[in-house]
């Protein structure tokens, strides 16, 4: 492996941080009202299920990350299945991740749009995040790595306490009937809605900055139950506050739902503002960890050691590419692309690979 | 040379952060609160115009509120606490607008309180009425919504006497549940969860008009969203101890002796439904816990453990006669859902819900409900 001029190397926490905060991302604001369309009042079944599913998933990644400790993605695919796929591999590898962050952060400019900054142009919402996103990048996966470490705690209790506050409204009935939905239909919205937690695929080019690589799946095992009792805990609070049915109309129902809570004693009328933040500080994070993979993987394919000029290069075109969907629904339609698009490069593709390393005898022990 | 790259780096970093100022002023969404106009509540009736609607917005003057409220006295003293502006259009997005043209301010609707839909208009139709209120952001859920008997209009025009702003006098007479079980307690996301969950059936607040206040008992009903009728205070009590939603009010009836009145004072009411038996027509069964205290009985009666029996039993007695009022009332004349049973078996009994579902408009009348009411006296006061 070539030595990049920004080496540092990220704890086991730190990939925890990394891992759970890149998760975390808008697409929970939504989360409600698909697994709510697609299996009712079991609806957080799918979630359970989902989580499940992608931590399994995840593990062919964790398996690669183990067997070649000291490479990325781009040059262990070139290894195991030759040069020229391989390089053809790094490219879609490279596409995917400018394209998830296009949308992540389309996705966050449309609940800005709705909720807060209801004139501000989009394109200037996009424009800031990005930018921002590009300052912290430049200096490299430690900084990312430690902003999430940072950002976990300040993201994750509040999250939790403003929920909370939806309790005394809360009718856990909603949650009945249970177990209502016929087994193929549960199976089919699990799958579909795995994609929620996709984030994890940042690992095939994060790899080789962890410390200790073959503490991997710890680390993945510990991010993805915390994301998938964190997503829980969001999908039974909104479906017990506002109902299935009302879930299943709403845009952004985790969204809404703030708008309907109070918080107790009246001190503070309205959580819309902290909301806005925590999703905010999500977003960022999110982005920055898809982004990053994105120029570390062009970096890598092009053989140079400096990444920091392909932050910069690629600025416009995320840009660009955020800017394709017409209106929100169009946005949700992108989405659901992206979605596809993820479990092919995380799951679908590692495997192929995987498979491939193990026939070839590629690569180190698998311990 | 003064282009030394220390000084044009210095410059530069000014530059940079001048620009930076520019930016982060967030000047799009940037209104100046002393430049809007809150809107304390809505009022939306039929207009004379076929198929348009009179909208009049309840707009308090803060100038007014607060130059009464500085001890004063007379420094704003001639001047009316709200105005009332009204205006016909088709749609409630239409009349703000429209409002525009007559007023300098911006209208925002982020601390409306109160939405009140008259009787005519309702009876048209609500659902292009609520559709604003649920796709946009800038109504809050928590507002209350109720149907005026008569115009909205005259609800929104009222002069309170004991609250500056008639909304938040409406507002906080909706919240008044602890008090009495004689209106429907609920807001806007409460309404618009119900109308979702049944497909357009809804138990809604009444508001009847009156010279400087208002009367909120009974409750009206909307069935495939359109309002049907009304109901009386005593059959919406009786609906919510069905619903389980008394939290407090009272009962009055004849003291042991027959001498007079007792009065009984609920502290909460705890209930029970069960599916009895499930055949062409399902059968339930209801029990009501209520508990309370004696609070009046006639002068000269004093209680013994004999009487607290009676009284028990005729409490629950007359608690029975309201569920069975409100019960009759809902399966008989308006042939509508709102005691939420098919709610309770969707829930509960989801396999067999399948097999009424489609039919149970028509289930719903014919449906058997026993009921058994059980008073539980805790405290009779500090005499005998």
């Amino acid at each position: 492996m070539k030595m990049l001029t920004n080496n540092d190397k990220i704890t086991v926490s730190q990939t925890v941080a990394l891992l759970i905060t890149t998760m975390l991302a808008t697409g929970i604001l939504a989360l409600p009202r698909n697994v709510a369309n697609k299996a009712g009042s079991d609806g957080w079944l799918l979630v359970l299920f989902a989580g499940v599913l992608s931590f399994f998933s995840s593990m062919i990644v964790g398996a690669l990350v183990k067997k070649f400790p000291r490479d990325t993605f781009i040059e262990y695919s070139q290894k195991v299945l030759g040069k020229i796929p391989g390089y053809f591999l790094g490219i879609i590898l490279i596409l995917y991740f400018l394209f998830i962050s296009a949308m992540s952060v389309r996705v966050f400019s449309e609940v800005m749009n709705a909720f807060m900054l209801i004139n501000t142009p989009r394109g200037f919402i996009i424009a800031t995040m990005l930018i921002t996103s590009a300052y912290i990048m430049r200096h490299g996966i430690e900084p990312i790595a430690r902003a999430g470490e940072i950002l976990l705690p300040v993201l994750v209790f509040p999250i939790f306490a403003m929920y909370l506050t939806a309790l005394p409204r809360a009718d856990f009935s909603e949650l009945l009937p249970f177990l209502d939905t016929p087994a193929k239909t549960l199976a089919i919205g699990t799958v579909q809605n795995a994609y929620n937690f996709l984030g994890f695929e940042i690992l095939l080019m994060v790899g080789p900055y962890m410390r200790s690589p073959e503490r991997v799946m710890w680390a993945l095992l510990f991010a993805m139950g915390f994301i998938t009792l964190m997503y829980l805990f969001i999908v039974v609070i909104v479906f017990a506050s506002i109902g299935v049915e009302d879930t299943r109309i709403l845009l952004w129902p985790a969204m809404s739902i703030i708008r309907t809570i109070m918080a107790p004693g009246g001190v503070f009328e309205r959580l819309d503002a902290l909301a806005l933040a925590l999703w905010t500080i999500a977003s960022f994070t999110t982005i920055n960890g898809m982004y990053y993979a994105g120029t570390l993987a062009a970096a890598h394919l092009a053989g140079v050691g400096e990444f920091k000029f392909f932050v910069t290069i690629f600025l416009p075109w995320v840009y660009l590419i955020s800017t394709i969907p017409g209106n929100p629904l169009d946005t949700m339609r992108w989405t659901q692309i992206s979605g596809v698009a993820g479990l092919v490069i995380a799951v679908i593709i590692p495997a192929i690979v995987l498979a491939a390393s193990t026939v070839r005898k590629k690569g180190g022990s698998a311990s | 040379m003064i282009l030394s790259g220390k000084f044009f780096r210095r410059c530069l970093l000014f530059l940079l952060a001048a620009l930076a100022f520019a930016f982060a002023t967030a000047c799009w969404d940037y209104r100046d609160i002393d430049k809007r106009i809150f809107v304390g509540g809505v009022g939306i009736d039929k207009s004379a115009q076929d198929g348009r609607l009179e909208i009049s917005f309840l707009i308090p003057v803060v100038r007014a509120i607060a130059g009464g409220e500085g001890g004063g006295g007379g420094g704003g003293g001639g001047e009316k606490p709200v105005i009332v502006e009204s205006t016909i259009a088709d749609t409630i997005t239409e009349g703000a607008r429209n409002l525009a043209l007559r007023l300098n301010r911006d209208l925002f609707f982020e601390h409306m309180r109160i939405v009140i839909i008259g009787e005519e208009a309702a009876r048209q139709g609500m659902e292009e009425i609520i559709n604003p209120f649920m796709r946009q952001t800038e109504f809050n859920r928590r507002s209350r919504i109720a149907i005026s008997e008569g115009e909205a209009g005259k609800i929104m025009g009222i002069k309170t006497t004991i609250e500056k702003l008639p909304s938040a006098y409406l507002e906080s007479i909706y919240g008044n549940a602890s008090l009495s079980g004689k209106f429907v307690e609920g807001d806007l996301g409460d309404f618009l969860h119900q109308i979702h969950e049944s497909g357009g059936n809804a138990l809604v607040g009444k508001v009847i008009p009156g010279a400087d206040e208002v009367n909120i008992g009974g409750g009206a009903v909307v069935k495939h969203f359109k309002l049907a009728g009304w109901l009386s205070e005593e059959e919406i009590q009786g609906i919510n101890f069905f619903l389980g939603k008394i939290t407090g009010g009272s009962i009055t009836v004849d003291d042991p002796r027959g001498k007079g009145k007792c009065t009984f004072v609920m502290l909460n009411a705890h209930r029970r439904l069960q599916l009895i038996s499930a055949g062409a027509v399902p059968e339930f069964q209801l029990k009501v816990l209520a508990e309370g205290n004696v609070v009046e009985t006639t002068e000269g009666v004093s209680m013994d453990v004999q009487d607290e029996e009676i009284i028990e039993r005729l409490v629950s007695e007359k608690i029975r006669t309201e569920i069975f009022k409100g019960i009759a009332r809902l399966q008989n004349d308006y042939r509508v859902d709102l005691l939420k049973l098919g709610e309770f078996l969707h829930r509960y009994h989801p396999k067999l819900w399948r097999n009424y579902e489609d039919r149970w408009e028509d289930i719903f009348p014919d449906v058997r409900i026993s009921v058994s009411v059980t008073a539980d006296i805790k405290n009779i006061g500090v005499t005998k």
